[in-house]
């Protein structure tokens, strides 16, 4: 079990910090996010628990930790509710990314910022389907929605970041 | 020129790794970390235990039905109200659930019984952990029925399917809105219970639902017309429900404690935002993406009504 474990550790453990790192900013946090994540790993392993796509799991747990850690970071204000408007609506969890402080050159850093600029529903699946390749079944179940509208926001995000970068994603992606 | 580009930005994004030294200490963290085993004690006096012996011979469960047809149903009634910790439960979950679905004959019907059974499990729960019951054996026979509940509406959705007009996606929606509402009841009674150190807790059951939920909702004949003609009649009785959630919460907020109504409107404004996302649809002509993200805004509002109602039961017990 441990050399499971350790393989699927071995293979794993960078895309799920890029996850986290890119979500949150912020190097020691995700570090944790990304312990955290696999200690759970572990723990399933440790009952028996049978993981067919170890991959989905992970990044599923990940941005499940994620979202808790913006829920708990944040405080609300008196301001936040009396001026909320209409269109905050998925911005309960406003995430605040940013890129300047990534380690990452020219070209890197201007693909993530602007997919960072693309709304917040189109932003993860873009980034899970063409950074990480993962499949919109996938995509949905990370997500919590249906492989169709996983499917859906996909190629929303791809024609929007199209827009915005000139870029013909698509075209890479069936190379 | 514009590809390469592309290319090159996917490249250094992917460049971004953990570094040698961090990869061996989590890693070093994660395989020393404590793992809560289930293994529980074996009870010295188990095997002479009245008790155990009725768990272990299954033919007694012939005889229990004779039992409750000639105590005239009293001891049926007294077990509807088992919890898991009580001798009484084996004969609900054992003889009087599964004799009622035996009497269940469309695929409709059980589908909806063993939704409510799962939902049933789900709020078993949630009183023992409000009582400071739910330890790890309880824990794992509560998930074991509900893992049961579930496959067996798996099973009935299945033949559901073969009828159009099968009001499936109702109890799909209902089913997912149930299961992540109790969970999330449960996690707010874990948080406030303080012999309980860590603040996010997945319990095995919680685990299941997650998994579970997505299984069921990953089934959704999609392809079926006459659901998307439905879309607009389904789209007003979402609006309604969204009206009457927020209706509800209003009139009893001066009594709901503020975690409850925060985590409601959470729950509501996503149910918002999927609306608005499906009308998006629908105006570009996508009505397959507006049917499915409309699902996910009525099993969102119904969320927020069951966890918003559920949440208040605990805290006007508590307060009284």
């Amino acid at each position: 079990m441990e050399n499971n474990f350790e393989e699927i550790y071995g293979q794993e453990s960078d895309a799920i910090f890029r996850f986290c790192l890119f979500r949150i900013s912020d190097r020691d946090q995700a570090l944790d996010l990304t312990q955290e994540t696999f200690i759970r790993l572990w723990q399933s392993l440790k009952k028996g628990e049978i993981i067919k796509s170890p991959r989905a799991y992970l990044f599923t747990l990940a941005h499940r930790l994620i979202i808790d850690w913006y829920r708990k970071k944040k405080s609300l204000s008196l301001e936040s509710l009396m001026f909320r408007s209409e269109d905050q609506h998925f911005d309960f969890i406003d995430e605040k990314t940013s890129v300047e402080n990534l380690n990452l050159g020219l070209e890197g850093r201007y693909l993530l910022n602007k997919i960072n600029e693309l709304p917040l529903n189109h932003r993860q699946p873009v980034y899970l389907r063409y950074v990480e390749d993962l499949s919109p079944p996938e995509i949905g179940k990370i997500l919590g929605v249906s492989a169709n509208v996983a499917s859906v926001r996909i190629n929303r995000g791809i024609m929007e970041l199209k827009k915005i970068t000139g870029y013909n994603i698509e075209e890479i992606y069936e190379k | 020129m514009k590809n390469n580009k592309l290319q090159n930005g996917i490249g250094e994004i992917k460049n971004v790794n953990l570094t040698l030294e961090e990869k061996k200490r989590i890693f070093s963290v994660i395989i020393n970390s404590e793992t809560k085993i289930n293994s529980s004690i074996k009870s010295p006096w188990s095997e002479s235990l009245f008790f155990t012996y009725f768990q272990k011979n299954k033919f007694i469960y012939l005889i229990i039905p004779l039992i409750i047809i000639l105590s005239g149903g009293s001891l049926a009634f007294a077990s509807e109200e088992s919890l898991p910790n009580n001798f009484l439960y084996p004969i609900k979950t054992d003889v009087i659930e599964p004799l009622r679905e035996a009497l269940t004959f469309s695929a409709k019907g059980k589908a909806l019984y063993q939704s409510n059974l799962a939902t049933k499990r789900l709020v078993e729960a949630e009183t023992l952990i409000d009582q400071g019951k739910l330890d790890q054996d309880v824990e794992i026979k509560i998930n074991r029925l509900l893992e049961k509940h579930i496959a067996s509406l798996d099973q009935a959705l299945a033949k559901v399917k073969i009828d159009p007009n099968d009001g499936q996606d109702e109890i799909k929606t209902n089913f997912r809105a149930g299961m992540k509402a109790h969970v999330r009841v449960m996690k707010m009674l874990q948080q406030e219970d303080k012999t309980i150190d860590s603040p996010v807790i997945e319990t095995q059951i919680s685990e299941t639902v997650r998994k579970n939920t997505d299984k069921i909702k990953e089934n959704r004949d999609s392809k079926n017309e006459d659901k998307l003609k439905k879309y607009n009649q389904r789209k007003k009785d979402v609006e309604a429900l969204i009206n009457q959630a927020v209706t509800d919460i209003n009139d009893n907020s001066p009594e709901a404690n503020q975690k409850i109504i925060t985590d409601t409107n959470q729950t509501l404004d996503e149910a918002k935002n999927f609306l608005k996302e499906a009308d998006g649809y629908e105006k570009d002509g996508d009505l397959e993406g507006a049917y499915q993200t409309l699902l996910d805004s009525e099993s969102s509002v119904k969320e927020a009504g069951i966890f918003f109602k559920a949440g208040m039961k605990f805290k006007n017990k508590h307060n009284k």
